[in-house]
C-alpha cells in the first residue's frame, strides 16, 4: 500500500494541473463577471441611483440631495444590508452552475479527444486519483472559490451603495459593522457548500461517467439521452396508458441528473421550499426587518436538505456513476 | 533472486482479439536487461498491441511480466520504472514547459529536475512556451526531456520520430544514446525507419500476423545470415543451397542464406551481412502480396 | 559509414588503429568514451565496448580504473611492425603478382616512384 503523503502530493498536482489547464475559465470568467457588476454599481452610484435602498421610511426624509433616517430605520437598514449583502453577486451563482456543469462534460472527454490522455497514463498516476481530482475541483473548489468572489464583491458593492448614503447624509456603515449578522451571514453561506456538494453529486458524476465513455458529441449524450428516455417513456406512458408517475421520473431523475449542480435547486422540493415561501410571504406583509428570516430560512432549508431521502440516493447514484467513470478510464482501449 | 538474469519482460502465448480479427497469436518472447530491442513488423501485425500489453493499456489473455509485475493488476506501480513515449501519447497543447516539469517532478518519485532542466537548455524551449506554439521537433524535445529525467527501469518507444525532420530524429537517438542508455536500462523501440536505429540494436523482434518472426540478437543475426553477389556462373550452385530470397542487382542475382556456413558460401561470390532491412523485407514474405 | 562486409566492432576497431597509424591518437591519449562514440556514431554502447576490448586485448589500448581508455605507450610502434609484416608478407608479393600480369616493369616504377618524391 503506498503512504499517504506521496497520495494527498499527487492530489494537490493533480489539482494544479486541472487548474492550468481551466485557469480561463476557473479564474478569468467568474472574475470579468465580478468586476462588471462592481463597475455597474460604481456607475450607477456615480449617477445618483441606488438599488439598495427601497422601502418606506416614515421617520425620515428622503430628497434628491440628503437622506435623512431616524435611529430606528438606520438599524433596520444595517440589518437588512448585514443580512442579504452576500446574496448581491447572486449571478455568480448561476455562472458557477454553468462552470461545473461545462467542467465535468469535457474532463474525462477532452483528453482522449486530444490524445494527452496516454501521456497521462505514462506517468504513475492512478485512475482513481485522477478522476477524483477533477472531482475535488468541481464539487469543493468551484463553488468554494466562487463563495469566496461573490463575498468580497457583494461587500464592496454594498459599501459603494453605503458609501452614497453616507455622502448624502446617512451613514449606517458602523451600524453594519457592529451587526452580528455582518458577520455570521458570509459564515452561514459557506456552510451551505457542503450541502451542495452532496447535492450535486448525481450531476457531477452522470457528467463524469458520460465524459468518460462518449466518443464524439458528449453534450448530446449527456443532455440528450436523459430527455429522449424520458420523452419516449412518456409516449409509451400516453399511447399505452401504462399510469407511469412521469412527474417522478422528471423531478427526480432526469432533473437530478441535470440541474443539480445549480446551486439552490434543492428547493425543488417541496417540503423544502415550504418554509422559505411562508417566511418570504411573513416579509412581505410585515415589518422589513423580518426579511433575515427569509434568509434564515433559506440556510435552514438547505440544511435541512440533508435530512431528505432525496439528497442521500441522489449522493450513492452520483457516487456510483463516479466509480463507473473510474473504471471505465482504466478499461478503455483507445485506437 | 540474481537480479541480472531475470529478464525485463516475459511474454508467453498472449493472445488478444478484437472482434474477429486476431492481433496477438500465442506472442511469446523475452526481452533481457540492458539491451536495446528492436520490435519491427508491418501495420497490423500486432506491434502496437504487443506494446499496449506490455504497458498495462489493453486487456489480453496469457503470461505476461514486465519487470517482475502483472501489467494488468499492477499497473499503477509498474508506471514508477517504466516511461514511454508513443507518437500518440501527445503532450496537451495548452501545456507550458515549466507546468509540465513540475507536475511530472511532483507526481515522479524517480525524476530528476536538474537533468531536464540541463537537456532543456541545449534546445529553444523557454519555460512559459506552450506546446501549442511548439513544432513537432520541438514538441519531441520536450518529451525526452522529461522521459530523459526519468530513472526508469524500462523506457518503449513507439515510433518516437514519426513525422520529424532529419535534425530532430538524430538528434534524438544521440541524446537517447549519450544521455540516458545504461547497462540498467532496457529499451524497446517500434519504428519504420529501420535503418535509423539499426545499428543502435543489441536484439530483433520481427512480428508478423501476431506471431514472432524471428527473435535473435544482432550478433547471432551476423552468424546466421549472409547475402551473396553470386557470380552467373555460380548461379546454380547457389541455388541447391535454398536462399531464403533472391533478388537482382545489375544483373547479379543477390540470395540470401539463412543459416549456410560461410565457407559454402565463400566461392559463390561476394559475401556481407544483411541489413536489417533486407532481412526484414526476407523474412515478411507473404504481407505484401 | 559502416560497410556490410565485416562486424560493426570490428571496423570501429580498424577505424581506431587508422587514427592510431596516422598519428591523431598518440601513446598517453585518452579515446573518447564508450558512451560518446556510441552517441557520435548511433552505435549500440555494447557494440563499442567489444571495440575497445578488442583492441585492450591486442595492448594497443589500457583501461585506466576510473579515467577511461588509453594509447598504450609503444602502441603505434607495434602496430607499424604488424602492419608492415602484414604487407611485406600478403599485399606486397599480390602487388608485385599484379604488376608483372599488367606487364609492367616493377625497377622502372620503383625508380620513377622514388624521383617522385
Amino acid at each position: 500500500m503506498k503512504p499517504m503523503e506521496p497520495k494527498m502530493k499527487t492530489m494537490g498536482w493533480l489539482v494544479r494541473r486541472e487548474y492550468w489547464e481551466h485557469k480561463g475559465m476557473l479564474l478569468w470568467v467568474p472574475l470579468a463577471i465580478a468586476c462588471a457588476m462592481l463597475a455597474f454599481a460604481l456607475a450607477m452610484a456615480a449617477m445618483g441611483h441606488n438599488a439598495e435602498i427601497h422601502m418606506d421610511m416614515p421617520e425620515g426624509k428622503a430628497s434628491g440631495v440628503t437622506i435623512v433616517m431616524g435611529a430606528r430605520q438606520q438599524q433596520a437598514l444595517a440589518d437588512m444590508a448585514a443580512t442579504t449583502y452576500p446574496m448581491v453577486a447572486a449571478p455568480l451563482y448561476i455562472a458557477m452552475a454553468f462552470m461545473v456543469f461545462s467542467y465535468c462534460l469535457g474532463a474525462l472527454y477532452n483528453e482522449r479527444r486530444d490524445r494527452s490522455l496516454l501521456f497521462w497514463k505514462s506517468l504513475p498516476v492512478s485512475d482513481t486519483a485522477a478522476v477524483l481530482s477533477k472531482v475535488a475541483l468541481a464539487l469543493l473548489l468551484i463553488p468554494l472559490g466562487i463563495v469566496v468572489l461573490e463575498l468580497a464583491t457583494a461587500l464592496l458593492i454594498t459599501l459603494v451603495g453605503l458609501a452614497v448614503l453616507a455622502y448624502k447624509g446617512t451613514n449606517v456603515l458602523p451600524l453594519l459593522l457592529v451587526s452580528p449578522h455582518f458577520w455570521l451571514t458570509p459564515l452561514k453561506l459557506v456552510a451551505v457548500v457542503p450541502v451542495y456538494v452532496l447535492w450535486a453529486l448525481p450531476t457531477v458524476g452522470w457528467l463524469l461517467m458520460v465524459s468518460s465513455w462518449a466518443r464524439s458529441k458528449v453534450i448530446v449524450w449527456a443532455v440528450g439521452s436523459p430527455l429522449l428516455t424520458a420523452m419516449l417513456l412518456s409516449w409509451a406512458n400516453k399511447a399505452f396508458s401504462l399510469g407511469m408517475n412521469m412527474e417522478w421520473l422528471f423531478s427526480n431523475v432526469i432533473s437530478r441528473l441535470l440541474i443539480s449542480v445549480v446551486p439552490g435547486s434543492w428547493f425543488t422540493i417541496d417540503a423544502l421550499r415550504h418554509p422559505v415561501e411562508h417566511a418570504g410571504a411573513v416579509a412581505e406583509n410585515g415589518p422589513t426587518a423580518e426579511v433575515h428570516g427569509v434568509v434564515d430560512a433559506l440556510f435552514n432549508g438547505s440544511w435541512s436538505a440533508v435530512a431528505t431521502p432525496h439528497l442521500w440516493l441522489g449522493a450513492i447514484a452520483g457516487a456510483l456513476m463516479i466509480v463507473a467513470a473510474i473504471w471505465l478510464r482504466r478499461r478503455r482501449e483507445e485506437g | 533472486m540474481n537480479a541480472i538474469e531475470q529478464p525485463v519482460i516475459s511474454a508467453r502465448n498472449l493472445v488478444k482479439r478484437y472482434g474477429k480479427q486476431t492481433a496477438l497469436d500465442n506472442t511469446t518472447f523475452t526481452i533481457q536487461p540492458g539491451r536495446i530491442v528492436g520490435l519491427i513488423g508491418p501495420n497490423g501485425s500486432g506491434k502496437t498491441t504487443t506494446l499496449k500489453a506490455i504497458l498495462g493499456l489493453c486487456r489480453f489473455d496469457g503470461e505476461l511480466t514486465v519487470l517482475g509485475m502483472d501489467p494488468r493488476r499492477q499497473r499503477d506501480a509498474l508506471m514508477n520504472d517504466v516511461c514511454f513515449i508513443a507518437d500518440v501519447a501527445i503532450l496537451p497543447r495548452w501545456l507550458k514547459v515549466r507546468e509540465a516539469i513540475d507536475f511530472v517532478a511532483g507526481v515522479h518519485p524517480r525524476f530528476d529536475r536538474s537533468k531536464a532542466e540541463r537537456y532543456l537548455a541545449n534546445t529553444k524551449l523557454t519555460p512559459d512556451m506552450r506546446v501549442k506554439a511548439m513544432s513537432k521537433g520541438m514538441i519531441v524535445q520536450l518529451h525526452l526531456a522529461l522521459v530523459m529525467a526519468i530513472d526508469a527501469k524500462l523506457l518503449v518507444l513507439d515510433e518516437p520520430t514519426l513525422g520529424l525532420d532529419i535534425l530532430y530524429r538524430k538528434q534524438f537517438y544521440q541524446n537517447l544514446l549519450e544521455d540516458y542508455f545504461d547497462e540498467n536500462k532496457t529499451i524497446l523501440i517500434t519504428t519504420h525507419q529501420i535503418e535509423e536505429v539499426e545499428h543502435i540494436l543489441t536484439d530483433l523482434l520481427f512480428i508478423q500476423d501476431g506471431r514472432i518472426a524471428l527473435s535473435a540478437s544482432m550478433d547471432e543475426i551476423g552468424e546466421r545470415y549472409t547475402e551473396v553477389m553470386v557470380e552467373p556462373h555460380q548461379a546454380a550452385a547457389a541455388n541447391a543451397l535454398q536462399p531464403m530470397t533472391q533478388r537482382t542487382v545489375f544483373g547479379k542475382p543477390v540470395m540470401l542464406f539463412d543459416g549456410v556456413p560461410r565457407q559454402q558460401l565463400q566461392n559463390l561470390g561476394e559475401l556481407r551481412t544483411p541489413s536489417v532491412a533486407d532481412l526484414f523485407v526476407a523474412s515478411m514474405k507473404g504481407s505484401y502480396q | 559509414m559502416w560497410n556490410d562486409k565485416s562486424p560493426i566492432y570490428r571496423q570501429l576497431k580498424e577505424r581506431v588503429v587508422g587514427m592510431m597509424l596516422d598519428g591523431a591518437l598518440r601513446p598517453g591519449d585518452a579515446l573518447p568514451s564508450v558512451r560518446q562514440v556510441a552517441a557520435d556514431f548511433q552505435l549500440n554502447p555494447i557494440t563499442v565496448s567489444r571495440a575497445y576490448q578488442e583492441l585492450v586485448d591486442e595492448t594497443l589500448v589500457e583501461k585506466r580504473r576510473g579515467l577511461g581508455m588509453y594509447v598504450t605507450e609503444g602502441a603505434v610502434e607495434k602496430l607499424l611492425a604488424s602492419e608492415r609484416e602484414r604487407f611485406l608478407r600478403e599485399e606486397w608479393p599480390a602487388m608485385v603478382e599484379r604488376i608483372r600480369r599488367l606487364g609492367l616493369d616493377v625497377e622502372g616504377l620503383l625508380r620513377a616512384a622514388g624521383s617522385a618524391q
